[in-house]
């Protein structure tokens, strides 16, 4: 026996992969979240329990059923700093060390942190926000952790050590009011240090009752390795994947953070001197990165520019696709495109997408990115050219800019319905710019709301649940004795997300022309309709005659230009308004992820022809069936004509067809699409090169598809993870069935 | 392009724009299919193209049996019977008033009336898709020759617009009319059917002089010319008919391709819902590996590349 090669390593990190997913199903059911690679911890040590994930959706997850936090407050939770630096620790301490021999990197997180939270500081009352919040039904951000993005190269610059030396040093000029910050972080550090010896020292453990002496001699340097790391700046690539896995996966169990930032850039000069010394191949580099990422699905960018413009794509960017593409898991990397990015990187990437049909990776749109970042008041081109696509569809300057991105939404849907109800009674039969002017005073109202909001999140998230993981590699928290959440970063531009453009769009087009041009129903007959839900065979009629007005995404239609314009006033509506108090700017976007379900409960029958409670349409894409060649060029076309242009996303989402990759010049059309697409102005694109004959049999019998993954929107996932109604949501989508 | 233009251009008659097109000539292009043809191929892939009117088109799969378009019809050319929608098209006065009242779209209107910039403005938005591909927008149908004025003005548009046109012909089209068409073309993708006359004439009805006649004025103008071979099981897939292909192609040096067509049977079910009648076709798609055979025998007759799909 001696060391099986890195190809059997890799093979059974997949298979260990492959059953942990299975357990992780039969143990929660439906996950519609992000995969996130945990390693359940043993079963008599599990407890199921229903939470709010870091993104503000209900999900289940397993929590360890022996670890309880000590409460720093009457109602029994923890909050704050002291309290929940105090229970990390606690939590890492008590958390098993995993070892595989057969990985490179030790380690692996069990259970989020985050689960165990009961509820959020009682004390912080934000009650006066209520009515408004309800009335317009916003995800408001308020009190949602991470979302923004750590910059690793101050953690690989001063290592664990260093870091609470940088902590002690600042604690110290400080005053005692800014102790208990202080002491949050310095817990934060002990936490991490002793849950990596504590890894080492299984390993060690392991190595002593390992009979082969090969896999007895890496277990030992897995220990000597990750003894240094917990102390020590890395000084090879190897440590430098494993500090930064560390790193990562304590954030994700912290709270939800998963975002690494530019793994490429910052990884290139261990690689280089790795390799100059002979101590490092590119197969080797392969398999450790392969390693970090089998352990956490974190969004990593690959290329891109730097601060002077210059294209960062490197060696470790096509290392980091290889080590995505033999895992064939589900991973978030997201591959830049732009006039002055590497194309082969590009092609490599759509090659990928081809041959895997995982939805991986995804192509962020850096042109129209830095040129409508640096729009923003206070934000320079060398601003726009640092920020990193770090999430689902969002972006961050690393370390220096604290946004709430993905965490803050209007559903464009129940503004309308609220609109369109007073417009009828107060115009009687409104014209489409009577409606949208009623529209806009919502809207406006809707910001509003949600800047009110920032400010208390502003005010107050610090005495709840503070960004201790983020403050440590972030620019100015350690500095100043400011959480990221209250002042401490250098940028606060709050991100507001519009949703179901599409329905909107497509419900004025239709009140147009079924109402006021053919005028074949009276405004009193539509909000009939509307409040019964098209019922009875009068309603189901009016129904398909709403439908199949000319949608959004056909191109050239009354539902094209509203949807163009609905996007604009959303733009005015966002940056016209600045936050209470602190007066911060705001920057719209358009995405709903996950929401396109629950927003869609949430609304009645739209005059789209849509049904009560049914899903709004997905981010800026067209309602299914918007033509019938579904043309990804007309698609392409529409997004790209709503793009809010402030520098963050309006992604696309594009399902394709692999057959096309069988035709000459297939992968050359799809890199087309994608550098036509952002020529225009689009900003990222979400790909699935799927077979629709696959994702058919797979939705009638998930059971015989466990390893089908889809890249259901900025994250991907196992199609079988996914619940029944979010299953069919992508299936409809991908087969684009019409709106029913 | 302004009202005073609309009034003068020719107007062309088409059925659909299809969009982000890998099949219809080189890169991405968009595919205008123009109404109207001579032939009447029994595999015809577009059988809604046949006829130069505007026609009435139905699925049945849609249909909710509503009514409205029983109610709709001053002729009373429609009827709901205990098996659906029934047309009489000998009733039917083309007033289209049944498709507005269809709710579904199950009735509709195949054919809109168009002039060059309406069908600029549609395929303008994908030219950067051109450019990067070496695309552009091919004229199909039907039979775009069999509109030449409007064929020109399409592609004068496309040119003024810095965009490649591509002609896909059956080649029977009167032939001053027909080069000039093709010499204002980028490419040509020529059809070739079969070899003899009387069988081309039962296959498609008309035989093949013409056609022969304007595939060889195309080498004499020295126009380059991709072939297209529709690969229809048991009707033309014989080693005669093919190797009689073949033969003509050598004959005509501007030929620098070909790409065999296999047969697929969209057609037939696109032809239940018009209001031509059509025979139907009881043919079985060629395999893959047939028609990589095939195409690998072609290539080794033409000496050309043969591709297939």
């Amino acid at each position: 026996m001696s060391m099986p090669t890195l190809d059997e390593r890799l093979r059974h990190l997949i298979r260990e992969k492959h059953n942990n997913t299975l357990e992780k199903q039969k143990a929660v059911g439906s996950m519609d979240f992000d995969d996130t690679a945990l390693i359940l911890p043993p079963e008599e040590k599990r407890k199921v329990v229903s939470i709010m994930s870091g993104s503000g959706m209900p999900i289940k997850d397993v929590i360890f059923n022996d670890f309880v936090p000590e409460p720093n407050h009457p109602n029994g939770g923890y909050y704050g700093p002291v309290g929940i630096g105090s229970n990390f620790r606690k939590f890492l301490l008590h958390h098993p060390p995993h070892i595989d021999p057969m990985s490179a990197l030790a380690g692996a997180y069990m259970v989020s942190f985050y689960s165990y939270r009961k509820d959020v500081n009682p004390d912080l009352d934000y009650s006066d926000l209520h009515e408004m919040q309800e009335k317009y039904k916003l995800v408001t951000g308020i009190f949602a952790p991470e979302h923004f993005c750590q910059d690793l190269q101050i953690g690989l610059d001063l290592g664990w050590d260093g870091l609470r030396n940088k902590v002690l040093k600042y604690r110290a000029v400080h005053g005692e009011d800014k102790y208990p910050f202080y002491d949050g972080l310095l817990l934060m550090i002990d936490g991490f240090q002793g849950w990596i010896e504590n890894n080492a020292k299984h390993a060690l453990k392991l190595s002593e009752a390992e009979p082969d002496p090969e896999i007895a001699a890496h277990l030992r340097q897995l220990h000597d390795m990750n003894m240094r790391v917990a102390h020590k700046k890395p000084e090879t690539f190897l440590e430098a994947c494993q500090f930064i896995l560390w790193y990562q996966m304590g954030g994700r169990s912290f709270n939800s953070s998963g975002s690494l930032g530019r793994l490429d850039v910052l990884l290139e000069p261990y690689y280089q001197r790795d390799i100059a010394a002979g101590v490092l191949t590119d197969e080797e580099a392969v398999f450790i990165l392969a390693c970090q990422l089998v352990r956490d699905t974190a969004y990593i960018q690959l290329g891109g520019y730097d601060e002077q413009g210059n294209d960062t794509t490197n060696p470790v960017s096509f290392l980091i696709l290889e080590a995505a593409r033999r895992l064939k898991l589900p991973s978030n990397l997201g591959v830049c495109v732009g006039k002055g990015v590497n194309r082969e990187l590009l092609r490599r990437s759509v090659e990928m997408q081809f041959q895997d049909k995982c939805g991986n990776p995804r192509f962020v749109g850096v042109d129209a990115l830095v040129e409508g970042f640096a729009k923003n008041e206070g934000v320079t081109l060398k601003d726009a050219r640092a920020r990193t696509n770090a999430g689902c569809h969002w972006m961050a300057i690393p370390g220096r800019e604290y946004s709430l991105m993905d965490c803050v939404k209007i559903n464009f849907a129940v503004v309308l319905e609220i609109a369109l109800k007073e417009a009828v009674q107060r115009y009687e039969a409104p014209s489409i710019d009577q409606i949208l002017d009623v529209y806009e005073t919502h809207l406006r109202l809707a910001v509003e709301t949600l800047a009110k909001g920032f400010t208390f999140n502003y005010e107050n998230q610090i005495h709840n649940f503070p960004e201790l993981h983020l403050d440590l590699m972030s620019y100015g928290p350690v500095e100043l004795g400011l959480d990221a959440s209250n002042g401490g970063v250098e940028k606060y531009l709050w991100c507001i997300d519009g949703a179901a453009l599409a329905v909107v769009a497509d419900s004025l087009a239709a009140i147009e022309r079924r109402v006021l041009k053919e005028k074949r129903y009276t405004y009193t007959e539509l909000m009939r309709f509307l409040e019964t839900d098209w019922a009875g065979p009068d309603g189901e009629k009016a129904r398909l005659f709403m439908q199949s007005v000319e949608r959004y995404g056909k191109g050239g239609t009354r539902a094209d230009e509203l949807a163009v314009r609905l996007s604009e006033m959303f733009v005015k509506a966002v940056k016209s308004a600045r936050t209470p108090k602190y007066g911060y700017s705001m920057i719209p976007g358009l995405f709903s992820w996950a929401n396109t379900l629950e927003f869609g409960e949430q609304v009645g029958a739209t005059a789209n022809g849509r049904k009560a409670g049914k899903p709004i349409s997905h981010g800026a894409n067209p309602n299914p069936g918007f033509r019938a060649d579904g043309a990804a060029t007309a698609m392409s076309h529409a997004i790209a004509s709503v793009q809010c242009g402030l520098g963050n996303t309006v992604p696309m989402q594009l399902e394709l067809e692999p057959s096309i990759s069988a035709d000459e010049g297939g992968v050359e059309a799809v890199m087309a699409l994608i550098e036509d697409h952002f020529a225009k102005g689009g900003t990222l694109i979400n790909l699935n090169v799927i077979d629709a004959d696959t994702l058919r049999r797979a939705h009638e019998n998930p059971e015989l598809f466990p390893e089908l993954i889809v890249r259901v929107t900025g994250f991907s996932a196992y199609f079988k993870s996914l619940s029944p109604p979010f299953r069919q949501l992508v299936v409809d989508r991908i087969l684009d069935k019409s709106v029913s | 392009m302004g009202a005073e233009n609309a009034v003068t251009q020719p107007l062309g008659i088409i059925t659909n724009i299809q969009r982000f097109s890998l099949h219809d000539g080189p890169g991405v292009r968009s595919t205008v299919f123009f109404k109207g043809c001579p032939l009447r191929c029994l595999w015809c892939h577009n059988p809604e193209t046949y006829t130069f009117q505007p026609a009435l088109s139905q699925d049945a799969l849609r249909c909710t049996a509503c009514g409205g378009c029983v109610a709709a019809c001053p002729q009373g050319a429609l009827k709901l019977t205990e098996y659906g929608l029934q047309y009489n098209v000998s009733l039917c006065i083309r007033c289209f008033a049944c498709a507005g009242e269809c709710p579904t779209g199950a009735l509709s209107v195949l054919g809109r009336e168009v002039t060059a910039g309406d069908v600029l403005g549609e395929v303008l938005p994908d030219k950067g898709m051109y450019e990067r591909t070496g695309g552009g927008v091919t004229l199909s149908g039907g039979e775009a020759a069999a509109q030449p004025k409007f064929a020109l003005a399409l592609i004068d548009a496309l040119h003024q617009h810095g965009i490649r046109a591509a002609l896909d012909t059956c080649g029977y089209a009167e032939s001053e009319t027909f080069l000039r068409l093709c010499r204002e073309a980028d490419l040509i993708l020529f059809d070739l059917k079969h070899i003899d006359n009387a069988a081309h004439k039962r296959l498609t009805g008309k035989d093949m002089t013409l056609i022969k006649r304007n595939f060889f004025l195309l080498s004499r103008e020295q126009i380059p010319v991709q072939v297209r071979v529709p690969v229809i099981p048991g009707l033309n897939d014989d080693d005669q008919t093919l190797s009689g292909i073949a033969e003509l192609i050598t004959k005509n040096p501007k030929v620098d391709s070909i790409v065999l067509l296999g047969y697929h049977p969209l057609g037939g079910a696109k032809a239940a819902g018009l209001d031509e009648e059509r025979p139907a076709l009881s043919v079985t798609p060629p395999s893959k590996k047939r028609l990589a055979d095939l195409a690998r025998t072609m290539a080794a007759r033409t000496g050309l590349s043969c591709t297939f799909r």
